[in-house]
């Protein structure tokens, strides 16, 4: 056994040796095992199309994440991702692959509490020091006693870069330790808004004729600070930080734009940094100024900055009441600064986003540009436009709309300006087809393009449709593209492309099959037809004793035990299967009358959650003498201010889980926002809360609805199509 | 990193500027300039998260699912308007990126995802968001191989692969 070997078995037993008796069924275990199957057929050009690989490609992956508790500050986690592969698309790498692979324990018992990570690891210092996923070991200390008014940590991190030029990443087969990097790093906070942190990072390359590279060796030292003030009525922060780099590097581009032999050679470079934001306590104001600079020869191999630049940006905010933003730039970059032959950009750009207005929301970014090289190589100037709009419209549609103008003028002897317009125009609608729903949405996109070898006009019209049933979804798309250079001799060029998706879900099973086709003419008599199947089968185990566990909530009383009273429990007693004619007894018992009646629903106006103040209609659909459905809906006060929105939906769901207790689901997809009304109807937003009840299901949610609107739905029914499939409201009441 | 400055795509060297562009997606989305205190829970002190943030008794394993949704988001919305609001605000070199996207990649560009290949959890915590709800926040790792996809002034179809790790923060609600 090699001491690289010994060493890694050390680490691995450090951060795995309990030290304490683990906690009684305190081990949390979820594994996700995938085996897919694909097929690609390629025929004609095999460069024009989408697949690189035809044939089959076979995969089948597992992620296992488990979590074991010593005590209440003391945890050992481990993660593992890895992939038995015999496909091209899913890796380089064939065969057993471990991809990823980490044993982390964290001790807040220990006398110095400690973060030790052994595999692979993200390691962040700054972004001007250190900031890659590594694969070794990273150790933090943090002192529990306070030094210089201040707590600290203290990280010490070695590991290797797991991206190997020309292989896989993150294939641990293929770990060479080629590039070492070693790196520690010192913070003190001094209480929420003062830190202050020092830096070291040490990296070495082995130099590989193979990959093309030259031997490297790296000093780096950062300092960064961040402090934060008021001053009057301004919350102030600055942020800055100092670095410098000896060593080697991979070279610096010179004034001729090559990269000059030897330039990368035991070099010395600088970087500094230093931002100043804030915003008003007072007013809707926010503001940014930011200055940076790097050396020709400051070029850490662990940061993600660019070299041989400089930067400085001011950037202004103002937030309307109405949730209307506005943002404006100014920002001059050079680049190859050091070069002889620098390139200067200077950018001045605004953007409005949010409600314009008359029920349209979405954003314009208007922005003008300004670049030169210093030997005139390069002298240009740009003009662009980019505006998204979206507004509800008529009949339950949403429409969209995107408009892009950019305007080019080329200032070098010889070369050619260039214009291009794109227009595009879509919308949304919901679609309900036997027991399925969903939505389709058409649309259009038109741009026409100037120029010498950019001149082009093109048309792509395209439809999609989703539909959901149950555990079943379906979701299909077409498109059609048509190229038309403007170039004499140039070919146009005609695509039309076609994808099925199909997914079935039952329990910890999801059974899946994506199916595509692809067709690209070209008028000089080139085609490529390509066609892709794959099938998928994902297994979800979960082990998770820690977890409290929904209960289901308890059955409806006895008909005629119990007196109804104008509260959420109402809708428990009101199940699915109950006797309709005896529940409109026991209500009129009660005192809740004046009901209408709409179809086989029966319509209550009654205040059952007495907070709030929105309109609350209670329902009951019934078939054949039982009861279908039961539901509350609450209007929203302002569906078109999304700060109410969110209000009333969180007052209520907090209520429901006050009255009921966890819920055994939860879905919640994308924000909502200035458009709130217009993202609901094209699913960009999805809010389902689900409690099991003895007769079925109890839903809290926003549905959307085929005539546009949105409120709040708490419902219960004997079962629910996939909290995704969004159209699963009253639809007869309105 | 001249090319990211010279957006000409009728000069050989735009190619490259695509797949640099891709890269810079890629790039990781980190809340601060540089690292903060992640204070350790121990019985004298309870764990530092970002304010209002709170420890996870136990962890919540993001799904395949879930991390295949985010990335197919960002390569959908990848050289349209709608990457600005995936990106964090302090993404590194945002505004840059967003503008040299616009102005030099071509319009009918689009960014296909062709695998996930391994995906991390880095950090988890629980938070009340702006909006007062609060959810489980998770900071995780993705390497992702895409394709770039375009027709060149020539007619002629073009494709990029590339593979990159992304940064993701993810926000689940919570039961």
């Amino acid at each position: 056994m090699n001491r690289r070997r010994q060493l890694w078995l050390l680490l691995l037993c450090v951060a795995a040796s309990p030290g304490a008796q683990a906690q009684e069924d305190g081990l949390q275990l979820n594994i996700s095992n995938t085996l897919r199957a694909e097929s690609y057929s390629v025929h004609g050009d095999p460069t024009s199309g989408p697949y690189a690989y035809p044939g089959g490609q076979y995969y089948d992956e597992l992620s296992i994440n488990a979590q074991q508790r010593f005590s209440a500050y003391d945890v050992l986690r481990l993660q593992f991702y890895g992939v038995a592969n015999d496909s091209s698309y899913r890796s380089k790498a064939q065969g057993l692959v471990p991809e990823r692979f980490n044993v982390t324990r964290e001790n807040g018992d220990a006398e110095t509490p400690y973060r030790l990570e052994v595999g692979d690891y993200f390691s962040a210092f700054s972004y001007r020091t250190l900031q890659r996923s590594l694969r070794g070991a990273q150790l933090e200390l943090q002192p529990q006693q306070e030094a210089f008014g201040a707590r600290h940590s203290l990280v010490f991190s070695a590991g290797i870069n797991p991206v190997v030029p020309g292989l896989a990443k993150f294939d641990w087969r293929n770990a060479r330790d080629q590039d070492q990097v070693v790196g520690a790093s010192w913070l003190m906070e001094f209480g929420p808004r003062t830190r202050l942190s020092a830096n070291l990072v040490h990296d070495d390359r082995r130099g590989d004729a193979t990959l093309g590279t030259l031997e490297r060796s790296q000093n780096l030292f950062g300092a960064a600070a961040e402090t934060g003030w008021d001053w009057g009525t301004q919350k102030l922060k600055l942020e800055s930080e100092l670095a410098t780099v000896k060593g080697d590097h991979d070279g610096s581009i010179g004034a001729n734009g090559t990269i000059a032999p030897g330039s990368g050679v035991n070099r010395r470079g600088q970087a500094l940094f230093a931002q100043l934001s804030g915003m008003a306590s007072a007013s809707p104001l926010d503001y940014r100024l930011r200055v940076e600079r790097y050396d020709r020869d400051y070029r850490p191999a662990e940061a993600i900055i660019a070299a041989d630049h400089s930067g400085a940006e001011a950037h202004l905010g103002w937030r309307f009441n109405d949730g209307l933003s506005w943002r404006t730039r100014f920002q001059r970059f050079v680049d190859g600064l050091q070069s002889g032959n620098d390139l200067r950009t200077n950018t001045v750009g605004t953007t409005l986003a949010g409600p314009l207005g008359a029920g349209v929301s979405g954003s314009a970014d208007l922005f003008w540009q300004d670049i030169v090289k210093q030997d005139r190589s390069v002298d240009r100037g740009t003009v662009n436009l980019n505006t998204g709009l979206s507004r509800p419209l008529t009949d339950g549609w949403i429409g969209n709309l995107g408009l892009n103008l950019q305007d080019l003028r080329d200032r070098v002897a010889g070369a050619q300006d260039s214009t291009s317009e794109q227009l595009q125009f879509g919308g949304s609608h919901a679609l309900a087809i036997g027991g399925w729903t969903g939505s389709v949405s058409p649309g259009i996109r038109w741009r026409h393009a100037t120029g010498d070898v950019l001149g082009v006009r093109e048309w792509a019209p395209q439809l999609g449709a989703m539909l959901s049933s149950g555990s079943h979804s379906l979701a299909a798309n077409y498109g059609y593209q048509r190229l038309s250079p403007a170039a004499l001799g140039t070919p146009t060029v005609e695509v039309n492309a076609l994808r099925v998706d199909y997914r079935y879900s039952s329990g910890p099973h999801t059974l899946g099959l994506e199916l595509s086709a692809y067709d690209r003419r070209v008028t000089i008599g080139l085609y490529n037809d390509s066609y892709r199947a794959s099938a998928y089968w994902t297994y979800a185990f979960e082990r998770n004793p820690a977890r409290p566990g929904a209960k289901p909530l308890p059955a409806p009383s006895q008909a005629g035990e119990a007196t109804l009273a104008p509260n959420l429990s109402l809708l428990v007693e009101l199940a699915p299967g109950g006797d309709f004619d005896r529940a409109m007894s026991r209500l009129a018992q009660a005192g809740i009358g004046g009901a209408s009646r709409q179809g086989n629903s029966v319509i209550f106006e009654l205040r059952v959650l007495a907070d709030l103040p929105q309109r609350q209609r209670l329902v009951i659909e019934h078939s054949a003498g039982s009861i279908t459905r039961s539901a509350l809906l609450i209007d929203f006060a302002e569906p078109t201010a999304p700060a109410q929105v969110v209000r009333d939906y969180e007052q209520v769901r907090r209520a429901l889980l006050d009255r009921f207790g966890p819920s055994s689901s939860n879905v919640e997809d994308g924000q909502i926002g200035a458009s709130f009304v217009a993202d609901l109807n094209m699913n960009r937003v999805v809010r389902a809360m689900e409690w099991t009840t003895a007769a079925g299901t109890l839903r809290l949610g926003i549905p959307r609805r085929l005539d546009g609107q949105a409120r709040i739905e708490i419902q219960h029914g004997a079962s629910f199509a996939s909290p995704r499939d969004a159209l699963w409201s009253m639809e007869a009441v309105r | 990193m001249n090319d990211i400055a010279t957006p000409h795509f009728a000069r050989p060297q735009w190619r490259s500027l695509l797949a640099l562009a891709t890269l810079l997606v890629a790039l990781p989305v980190q809340g601060q300039e540089f690292r903060q205190l992640n204070r350790i829970a121990t019985p004298s002190a309870a764990q530092k998260l970002p304010p209002g943030a709170r420890p996870l008794a136990s962890p919540r394993p993001v799904s395949a699912e879930r991390i295949e949704g985010a990335v197919k988001s960002i390569a959908a919305a990848w050289n349209t308007q709608q990457l600005g609001g995936l990106l964090a605000d302090n993404f590194n070199d945002k505004s840059r990126l967003l503008d040299s996207l616009n102005a030099a990649v071509p319009r009918d560009a689009t960014l296909r995802l062709l695998s996930i290949q391994a995906a991390q959890t880095l950090v988890q915590y629980s938070q009340t968001g702006a909006d007062g709800v609060p959810a489980t926040y998770s900071r995780v790792s993705v390497t992702a191989r895409t394709q770039l996809e375009y027709t060149d002034g020539k007619g002629a179809a073009q494709r990029l692969d590339g593979t990159n790790e992304m940064i993701l923060l993810l926000r689940e609600p919570q039961s």
